[in-house]
């Protein structure tokens, strides 16, 4: 559990995080391959849908073009490639999250479980919402793309750092013991 | 939040992406539409005129140079804060209003227009982009300097206007005199300006504060020596770019004959009303 949530943590941190000298030398391609690695252990070892570590495989490919970003051209193509991104990201995440709810669930940590679930509807709502927002931009005045990408990218930031949060905090969980009435 | 309900929303977002997508491209200029212009300015060695067009807002090229009537017109690089992106005058929702400055050589106009105006409504202009677009810019006019106008009578003192598309000179009169009319440069001008005057007797030709049609203005009007007498002009429409002048004429008492000039001008702002309206237009011209 430990390792594979670990994995997954900084996978996550690479997909998320962007240093841009040249290419970006935190790639997106390497996240979703830690992503991905850190996924199929704990749906093999905890017997879960495999669903979260297949999207985190497509999303390997998908990213590719993203470490060489700086060098395409900012145009109506790479606005939609930036949707795109955000897209896959969103779909690993949803799965991830339920992954996570299954195994806390199966560890019986309600609390945790219960958790997991308000993160997860944060983080899906407003990513939706701002991949709504930014399917809108090719028709928006200049203006309003500025205040909304300012305020939807400050909220996805938030979300970010709420699920890398989440992910250190339920690394090192145990399962609970069943209560043993018999006794 | 269900897995088919997240897949419905993503549905939903795929929909948007597509329609958003498809509109703004539908919205999309195939070439830049530049704005009418009215200028008229006398020769120099070195003649600045300005241009404005309207572009798709991603539209990442520059004007190397134009053609006007094979008289080759050098634009001048804007030189501000990021050099190699062209600088954005307004921006909205699918466009942007852009500006170049094209230097035309009196010496490039002697070869090829001789000592005569020069006037055109048409230039070709050369993007970076290896576009070339053919170009309906309004009416401009170089005019050959006139001969000296030092001893008016009527002479032009003071200049003024501001962006509300007014424009103002005050002229003083060094002798007594009537004036007989106003031309303007430009006469496709003519029902589009209005005219605001005061001094002399009359004392004022003017409505509700603002100026009458050109046509509407009475004449004579007498002026004694050591008057002003202020012209001001009203241009009502900010789709075009104005830069010109127009003439007063008359006759002092002594029974000679004068003429003085006075300019105009005025520079677009644009809403987005103003847009649709001339892509519409220019789109019409050109077919």
């Amino acid at each position: 559990m430990s390792q594979a949530v670990k994995w997954i943590f900084i996978g996550y941190f690479f997909v998320w995080f962007r240093i841009d000298i040249a290419i970006d030398w935190l790639p997106d391609p390497v996240g979703y391959f830690l992503i991905y690695l850190g996924a199929s252990k704990l749906s093999t070892e905890y017997s879960v849908s495999p669903k979260a570590s297949r999207f985190a495989a497509a999303g390997v490919i998908l990213s590719l073009p993203s470490v060489f970003i700086s060098y395409l051209p900012s145009g109506v193509l790479t606005g939609n490639y930036y949707i795109l991104l955000l897209l896959v990201k969103l779909v690993v995440a949803f799965y991830l999250f339920s992954l996570l709810k299954v195994i806390t669930a199966k560890f019986n940590q309600s609390e945790w479980t219960r958790r997991t679930e308000l993160r997860s509807r944060y983080y899906v709502f407003i990513h939706l919402a701002a991949l709504f927002i930014m399917t809108l931009t090719p028709n928006l005045l200049s203006n309003e793309v500025a205040w909304l990408t300012g305020t939807t990218s400050l909220a996805l930031l938030v979300m970010d750092l709420s699920f890398l949060l989440l992910l250190n905090q339920i690394r090192n969980l145990k399962p609970m013991p069943t209560t043993d009435i018999t006794v | 939040m269900k897995e088919r309900v997240f897949w419905i929303f993503l549905g939903i977002i795929g929909i948007s992406w597509i329609a958003n997508y498809l509109y703004a491209d539908a919205k999309r200029l195939k070439e830049p539409v530049f704005l009418d212009h009215f200028v008229e300015m006398t020769m120099n060695d070195e003649n600045y005129l300005t241009f404005y067009y309207l572009t798709n807002k991603d539209d990442l090229a520059q004007v190397n140079y134009v053609h006007i009537n094979k008289v080759m017109g050098y634009v001048e690089r804007d030189m501000g804060f990021s050099p190699g992106v062209p600088t954005d005058i307004q921006s909205f929702r699918h466009y942007v209003l852009r500006k170049i400055t094209v230097l035309v050589n009196e010496a490039a106009l002697e070869y090829h227009a001789g000592d005569g105006d020069f006037k055109f409504n048409e230039m070709e202009v050369f993007f970076s982009d290896y576009r070339d677009v053919k170009a309906d810019i309004g009416e401009v006019i170089l005019q050959q300097p006139s001969s000296s106008e030092s001893d008016d009578p009527l002479h032009p003192v003071s200049w003024g206007g501001s962006t509300e598309g007014d424009s103002f000179t005050g002229f003083n009169v060094y002798e007594p005199l009537q004036v007989e009319a106003i031309a303007l440069a430009i006469p496709q001008l003519n029902d589009r300006l209005t005219f605001k005057l005061s001094g002399g007797n009359p004392a004022r030709q003017t409505k509700d504060g603002k100026g009458l049609p050109l046509k509407e203005l009475q004449f004579p009007i007498r002026l004694q020596r050591g008057q002003q007498f202020n012209v001001t002009t009203y241009f009502g429409d900010f789709s075009d770019y104005l830069e010109s002048s127009y003439t007063v004429s008359g006759r002092t008492d002594s029974g000679e004959t004068f003429q003085s000039t006075g300019t105009l001008s005025s520079q677009p702002y644009l809403k987005q009303e103003d847009v649709q309206e001339i892509i519409k237009r220019k789109r019409r011209d050109g077919q």
